[in-house]
């Protein structure tokens, strides 16, 4: 039984000795590798100095004087950053430049942020809105992440998450809007966008004859807000005039909409798509072969009406129309069954809807109840979907936001990758769980105990 | 116009009501399409159609044409869909044919009017209906029928109209075009100066307004 047990006793010795020598070799490896506070030159950007550029170019600039001091001129001195948080962007200009300027760098991300990306777009119509989208990613291994938008008048939304997503219309945005990502109270990236509290929403330029669907759709888009223009040919020598036509820019008109054929010019209408702005395509204007090569979708018949359709939930069957072919790079928007009756495509810059449908005042006039509004939205949805509605950026006074003038701030952690590179690794965060291991002294503790144990019992016996 | 083109062509319609005389002027119809025709591009049907006002066909046909002498009593269905018409975009155009400011239909279709549409206004002689397509710098044109002897023996300077968002809803005229327009298109050319011209400026606003 002693002998049994001193044989178990310098078992364990050996092996937790062993297990001992092993994980020290490897904690001596990972630490060489993590040692970063311990390289020449070398550096942790964190809430203290992440958003002073001054700060950080003085500190590469003594970085640059020790090697010259040192003797190592011919070359730059290495850097190694560990990032605790996505720095300012002067910060990661800073650090673009020393990078573009050859000197070698390598960094290390404790963040726990993989990405963060914020958006701000107008659209013109009901009213003049924003809608702000803005989304992160955490690092698999990090606690969740809470992701807050705001602009200068308050927190839009918040929420919390791996990979937390913020959707906002806001009709009113003041100031810049910030989306920040934060794990617990410290924000950790801040992304900033210029709020497009105004849209340049211009005019409509209406193509067509003279007939109940022009004056249904003037008016449909009027009622829903748009200043419409148009030239209708009356005869050879008299138009009518709605509004004040002009030249098709995009300096005047959001979207030009064409109902007949025979009524546009193809280089004009492409010029103005190219500009962005943003072309209906719809009925007859669809049969104009001039318009053929423009248009993202082609007729392959006619679409038979549903009788008594215009007075059902399904109006749009009643009306007159043709089926459509979508061209390979568009999208279909609205379809009957297997027909695609509505198409969607870009053109450069701008954008363009081909709509199947034709006379569709029949539905605002002999539809049920409600139709006339029905058929308001749906002309309003056509032309706001493709609406040339520029952002006008204006920093408010007294709003201090000196990033927003960088095109990166949209999304920090990307514009830092593009400046610095690819991380050379990710770091724990001090503050989190660490993986459960087992002691180096309690390794060597056992070790110990366990052989001189094995000691004593050889002692007891008698054995040398 | 393009031979691709399906345009829908313009109909000329004519409301039909329960009480009075709404068919006393039958040859206005062929007059203004006559005169469509002759002077614009627009795509019209050579024949007008007759619409009963208690009849949602009405809303097939946004411009109406409405006539009499006799009073005018809306039924409550007449009322109803032309309420829902005059909302959702359609023009009523009304013709005393008494030319007579105190005759019948004048006092009773006014009073219809206001109770389905709202009171008339007089329309000022600027208005862009009178540049529609043909220039009347003074307002509508004199009918040869304002002052013969029947009717109120008036020149009606401006016509009254129900405005919507801007737009003329219900075009009120005691000129009698009835009257002035009710003969056969070829009889026109008896005429200095065609007197349908007006109705031309009538149907382009109605198509583009």
């Amino acid at each position: 039984m002693t002998r049994l047990t001193e044989r178990f006793a310098r078992v364990l010795g050996v092996l937790a000795l062993a297990m001992a020598l092993l994980l020290a070799v490897v904690r001596a490896v990972r630490s060489s590798a993590e040692r970063v506070g311990g390289a020449p030159h070398a550096f942790r950007i964190d809430s203290h100095n992440g958003d002073s550029a001054t700060r950080v170019a003085r500190m590469l600039g003594a970085f640059t004087v020790d090697d010259a001091v040192a003797q190592r001129e011919g070359s730059w001195p290495a850097l190694f950053v560990v990032m605790s948080v996505i720095p300012s962007p002067g910060v990661r200009g800073v650090l673009g430049g020393a990078r573009r300027a050859g000197m070698p760098m390598r960094w290390w991300d404790s963040t726990g942020v993989r990405a963060l990306a914020l958006a701000a777009n107008g659209t013109p119509m009901p009213q003049p809105s924003t809608l702000i989208a803005a989304s992160a990613t955490a690092r698999d291994s990090v606690a969740p992440l809470s992701l807050v938008v705001r602009d200068a008048g308050g927190v839009l939304d918040s929420v919390a998450g791996s990979a937390p997503l913020i959707g906002v219309r806001a009709t009113q945005v003041s100031g810049v809007v910030r989306a920040q990502v934060q794990r617990r109270g410290t924000t950790m990236a801040t992304a900033t966008v210029l709020a497009s509290s105004k849209l340049a929403v211009r005019r409509v330029l209406f193509m067509g004859q003279p007939g109940w669907d022009a004056k249904f759709v003037i008016a449909a888009l009027e009622e829903s807000g748009w200043l419409v223009d148009g030239t209708l040919a009356l005869s050879p020598t008299a138009r009518a005039r709605v509004g004040a036509p002009s030249d098709l820019d995009t300096a005047r008109y959001s979207a030009v909409v064409v109902i007949d054929s025979g009524v546009a010019n193809e280089r004009v209408l492409r010029r103005f798509v190219s500009q962005g702005g943003g072309a209906v395509i719809a009925g007859d204007a669809l049969r104009d072969p001039e318009l053929a090569s423009l248009v993202p979708a082609r007729i392959v018949g006619d679409r038979a009406v549903v009788a008594g359709s215009l007075l059902t939930d399904q109006p749009l069957r009643g009306l007159p129309a043709y089926r459509l072919r979508a061209e390979r790079a568009a999208i279909v928007l609205a379809h009957e069954g297997t027909l695609a009756m509505v198409v969607a495509s870009r053109r450069s810059v701008g954008r363009l809807v081909a709509s199947g449908y034709r006379a569709t005042w029949h539905w605002r006039m002999e539809g049920r109840d409600g139709s006339m509004d029905a058929h308001r939205q749906w002309w309003n949805a056509l032309v706001s979907a493709v609406a040339f509605a520029p952002v006008t950026t204006q920093v408010p006074s007294g709003d201090s936001a000196p990033g927003a003038r960088w095109p990166g701030d949209a999304a920090p952690v990307a514009d830092l990758v593009a400046r610095v590179g690819e991380p050379s690794g990710e770091l724990a965060r001090p503050g989190e769980p660490r993986r459960a291991v087992v002691p180096l002294w309690l390794l060597f503790a056992i070790a110990v105990v366990a052989l001189l144990l094995e000691w004593l019992l050889r002692r007891l016996r008698g054995a040398p | 116009m393009s031979a691709m083109t399906r345009h829908e062509p313009f109909i000329f319609a004519t409301a039909q009501y329960d009480s009075g005389d709404w068919d006393s002027a039958p040859m206005v119809a062929a007059n203004v399409v006559d005169a469509i025709a002759r002077y614009t591009t627009i795509p019209v049907v050579p024949q007008g159609v007759v619409v009963p006002l208690a009849s949602e066909a009405a809303f097939q046909y946004p411009l109406l044409f409405f006539t009499g002498h006799l009073p005018v009593r809306f039924s409550q269905r007449e009322a109803s869909v032309l309420r829902r018409y005059l909302q959702r975009g359609g023009l009523l155009f009304v013709d005393d044919h008494n030319h007579d400011v105190d005759g019948a239909f004048h006092k009773t279709v006014r009073e219809e009017i206001a109770r389905v549409a709202g009171k008339l206004a007089p329309l000022p002689n600027s208005h862009p209906l009178y540049r529609a397509f043909f220039v009347f710098d003074r307002g509508p044109p004199t009918t040869s029928h304002e002052m013969n002897g029947w009717g109120d023996n008036l020149v009606h300077e401006q016509l009254d109209a129900v405005l919507q968002d801007g737009r003329i809803t219900v075009l009120y005229s005691s000129k009698d075009y009835s009257s002035e327009w009710s003969y056969h298109p070829d009889n026109k050319r008896f005429l200095a100066v065609d007197n349908t011209k007006f109705a031309v400026n009538v149907v382009v606003y109605a198509l583009t307004r």
